[in-house]
């Protein structure tokens, strides 16, 4: 499952990044957390389809496997918010020092 | 022993009916061999058994518990969950830039990796990716993997497609090995293969599924010429 997430997370990520010019760095982090997962499963639709056979197989149905991902980086996202923020504060902190 | 028993799996797209009122049993024990022409509804009667594709009607019974179909796309998938069926789809789905050490722990735990490490020619290709397999090596991994796991059932869709013979080979033994616990339904359109290999036939025309025991019947029904 955890492969799932990965490549799930990876596309998710991606487009938070993409996102950055038009959302701002907050906004990015908001957009990973809301809507980077269906984003993220329409990718993994497109490129691994056939890859929902193994998991289902082992018992994880396609249901289960997108609310895991997506609870899992809907609770992260506070965690990178804090992380931006901090960056940016010391970003900040380090241009006033200079 | 378990006994898997299919009732009344209606499925129709659009105006045309694929599936008509399809029934059949399967016990572990047993290799049921499944005939049926390109487009008679074979890997979607499958699916629909598997739960990843909806059907008008049908349940399927394991033991002593129902499964309905799913009979929408929201509804879930409790035969995926229940762990019943294992299913090998026609194509490939493991992820090509994986090595194949690293899949076989995602499949099976602690000394069951070994079935499938240890198998014969395992060895040879376990540090390579899926993607520089060969489509018997591929089509052997994927076998092996759905075969080593717990379900009771197992359903393959085209297992010798593509594969080379000393693949095949190996593959028979393996379904002929793990006949002891469970049940297998074949289908593929190398049909020698899947005949030789199976206790039961069976042929998809029309919607219905009809029980066969002699070659000359794949003619009647229309998927044959000749017997060759």
């Amino acid at each position: 499952m955890f492969k799932f997430y990965k490549d799930i997370t990876f596309y998710a990520l991606l487009f938070a990044l993409v996102s950055i010019p038009l959302a701002g760095l907050y906004g990015a982090v908001f957009v990973f957390g809301i809507i980077g997962t269906p984003v993220g499963l329409l990718m993994y639709n497109y490129f691994h389809r056939h890859e929902f056979y193994g998991y289902y197989n082992r018992g994880f149905t396609r249901r289960y496997l997108i609310v895991r991902t997506w609870v899992v980086n809907f609770l992260v996202s506070p965690v990178l918010l804090l992380v931006v923020f901090l960056i940016l504060k010391l970003i900040g902190f380090g241009a006033l020092k200079g | 022993m378990a006994l898997l028993k299919v009732s009344s799996i209606q499925k129709s797209f659009g105006a045309k009916s694929l599936l008509n009122e399809v029934d059949f049993e399967l016990q572990t024990g047993e290799i049921l061999g499944v005939f049926g022409r390109n487009g008679s509804g074979k890997s979607t009667l499958l699916k629909i058994l598997f739960g990843t594709q909806t059907a008008e009607a049908g349940v399927l019974k394991v033991n002593e518990r129902y499964y309905p179909v799913r009979k929408t796309i929201w509804h879930k998938s409790r035969i995926i969950e229940s762990q019943q069926i294992g299913y090998l789809p026609q194509f490939s789905f493991l992820p090509q830039r994986v090595k194949v050490w690293d899949i076989i722990p995602q499949y099976l735990k602690g000394q069951e990796q070994d079935l499938v490490f240890q198998a014969p020619r395992m060895p040879k290709i376990a540090g390579s990716k899926v993607g520089e397999l060969s489509m018997g090596e591929r089509r052997y991994l994927e076998v092996l993997l759905i075969g080593n796991l717990d379900h009771p059932f197992l359903l393959l869709d085209e297992p010798f497609s593509m594969v080379e013979p000393l693949f095949k080979d190996l593959i028979h033994e393996f379904l002929i090995s793990l006949k002891t616990k469970k049940g297998i339904l074949v289908t593929d359109h190398y049909y020698q293969d899947v005949w030789q290999l199976s206790d039961r036939k069976m042929v998809l025309t029309s919607g219905k599924l009809t029980s066969i025991t002699q070659p000359e019947e794949l003619i009647q029904a229309g998927y044959l010429r000749s017997i060759y």
